[in-house]
């Protein structure tokens, strides 16, 4: 079921009527089944696949968990024991736990590379045509990160074991995370997951308002751009140069308006229901340095990766083994930050290889993690310049340069995404370079051949205006704290600001905008039929 | 403490290191600064900070990150 479907709103209107009709005991279980019904619309199977990985996540989590009871207990009970053999039994306990963590998580990644990338190898084997024409199960990846946050958390003391199999199974199946994400922690989503709520029409108006501003982005904005889009990747080489650039700003708009649309629409549904995501986007084209971005982009996806994949690696034996063979020929310094540098771009490497199995996404991996490291090393180069220009470097043109620099440098690197292969990307890389190219721009020649009216062109160009706009107004002062540190500990931001305080204390304002964005939906939205709403980008994670 | 300064100091020239309590909430430490400082504080303290101490209140002030040394040498 598509979040942009008509049977998905008439499921989520008939739940949202029971959810508040019920005694406040069946919510929950309404909403389990809910759930299951959503996920049911993708096929039984996968309905059987989630609940099988819930089961094993559960049973490991138990099995952590009962250890460190054990534990508890035996050092309770030998309280004769020394220091030395109570720090000796402590380890050995640890040890236990952790082979139960490792196991868990292998045997779950093992389920979702199975699905991401046994289709690939059998097709490029030309074997097993069963196994190449396997059906991608929605969600896979966000359900399935879900569960190794939790076992991996209950494993480092974070969260609580859930001894209760049914609250672990609505934590990982939980219906408007299921597209898309966001990747959800248990230790932050069951604050208010088993809650019990009631009517509350501020809570319902608000989150509506988001629903029909993300259905906007989507059906408006990202799926206009996506026509732009379409045209270029039917002909890359038609388009080279210049052709390349528009490329790079019309794909970003299209992906941000799509993933963060889809974003509203699921935290939108999900605060309508009284419970809170985390938010997964903040004002990512404010970001002056590319990792910063990362703070700001996916956030869900990237302190994901930074908090289970690379931490982990950095502080592993072998990063420490790696350390020390490398100190004899780098001296200490040296070693620690190249040891350093490879964790980031190995960490880099596995995001690139999760967004797909091509030879382009491991490459897109690995230049984010390059540019991150080349940024932050360049940053301590031209520190003495910003003591000796301070006004200069504080100032709003170097932010202003400095963002522009961002956008175009995440934005280039995402064509890899778009072509797809790699020496093609860098021979159109190469074109952006011809200058002669770029007076297309002014003659109007490559804006009519890219498949868009003038009209939908200044609709494009509205449609940008209004999502910086309103990212700025509805972004929350708590919310920059939040992507200083990758957000891993802090309460989610509420999403609206001072934006959303005003719209509570002005109905006529809300209905009159309400209305207009509707209307704005009904007018120029891509759905129904005659058009193909096309699927959110990120529905094949 | 003169250990932790020093470090700070080396990835942060820019920083009063000794006076600074918003290493993390201020954005001057990122990830990759956190994982740098940690092999290093391991190495000079002979220690071995886990994963799980990765939190911001460990790392927003020399004086935070020296409590969690003394911590660790006590483990």
């Amino acid at each position: 079921m598509q979040l942009h479907s008509m049977t998905f709103l008439c499921f989520f209107g008939c739940l949202l009527l029971l959810y508040y009709t019920v005694p406040r005991c069946a919510q929950k279980p309404l909403l389990f089944v809910g759930s299951i019904v959503f996920y049911a619309f993708s096929g039984w199977r996968n309905v059987l696949l989630i609940l099988s990985m819930t089961v094993l996540a559960y049973a490991v989590a138990r099995e952590i968990d009962r250890v460190a009871h054990q534990k508890k207990m035996s050092l309770a009970a030998h309280e004769e024991w020394s220091e030395e053999q109570r720090k000796a039994f402590s380890r050995r306990s640890r040890a236990v736990q952790r082979r139960w963590m490792l196991l868990g998580v292998a045997i779950l990644l093992l389920g979702l590379s199975f699905f991401k990338f046994a289709p690939a190898v059998a097709k490029a084997v030309g074997t097993l045509p069963r196994l190449s024409s396997l059906i991608f199960p929605m969600g896979i990846s966000f359900f399935t990160f879900q569960l190794i946050t939790y076992v991996v958390d209950v494993y480092r003391g974070k969260v609580a074991c859930e001894r209760s199999f049914y609250r672990l199974c609505l934590f990982s199946c939980y219906f408007p995370q299921l597209v898309q994400g966001p990747i959800s922690r248990y230790g932050e989503l069951s604050a208010t997951l088993y809650t019990p709520v009631g009517f509350d029409a501020g809570g319902v108006s608000a989150g509506l308002m988001r629903v029909v501003w993300g259905y906007l982005k989507k059906l408006v904005i990202a799926d206009t751009a996506m026509i732009a889009v379409g045209t270029i990747m039917q002909a890359p080489e038609r388009f080279s140069g210049v052709g390349v650039l528009l490329l790079l700003v019309l794909y970003t708009v299209q992906i941000y308006g799509d993933f963060t649309g889809g974003m509203d629409i699921a935290i939108g549904c999900s605060e309508m229901l009284g419970i809170r995501l985390r938010e997964n986007f903040l004002h990512p084209f404010a970001s002056t340095t590319v990792g910063e971005y990362w703070r700001r982009w996916h956030i869900t996806m990237s302190t994901f990766f930074t908090d289970y994949v690379f931490y982990p690696l950095s502080l592993s034996k072998t990063a420490q083994w790696v350390s020390a063979r490398l100190r004899h020929v780098l001296g200490a310094r040296w070693a620690t930050q190249v040891t350093v540098w490879l964790t980031t771009l190995l960490t880099w490497l596995l995001t690139g290889i999760w967004h797909g199995a091509g030879l382009n996404f491991a490459l897109w991996g690995l230049l984010n993690g390059v540019v991150m490291i080349l940024g932050e090393q360049l940053a301590r180069v031209f520190a003495p310049l910003r003591k000796k220009f301070p006004h200069y470097y504080e100032g709003e043109l170097h932010r202003l340069l400095c963002c522009v620099r961002t956008f175009l440098i995440v934005g280039l690197l995402r064509t890899l995404d778009v072509y797809r292969d790699v020496p093609l990307t860098f021979s159109l890389w190469g074109s952006l370079f011809d200058l002669r190219q770029y007076g297309a721009l002014l003659d109007g020649t490559v804006w009519s051949s890219l498949g868009l009216s003038s009209g939908q062109w200044w609709l494009l160009a509205f449609g940008v205006l209004l999502m910086a706009v309103v990212g700025r107004l509805t972004l929350e002062d708590g919310e920059v704290a939040q992507v200083k540190w990758g957000a891993a500990a802090q309460t989610p931001p509420r999403w609206g600001g001072r934006f959303r305080d005003a719209l509570g204390r002005r109905p006529m304002l809300y209905a009159v905008l309400m209305a207009l964005m509707l209307v704005v939906i009904v007018i120029f939205g891509r759905y129904g039929y005659g058009y193909d709403a096309s699927d959110f980008i990120y529905n094949q994670f | 403490m003169e250990i932790v300064i020093n470090l700070l100091k080396r990835l942060h020239p820019e920083i009063d290191a000794a006076n600074a309590y918003g290493l993390v909430d201020d954005g001057i430490l990122t990830s990759l600064d956190v994982v740098t400082l940690i092999m290093e504080l391991n190495e000079a303290f002979e220690i071995s900070i886990p994963v799980e101490e990765i939190l911001p209140t460990n790392f927003n002030s020399a004086e935070a990150i020296f409590a969690l040394v003394e911590r660790m040498q006590d483990c």
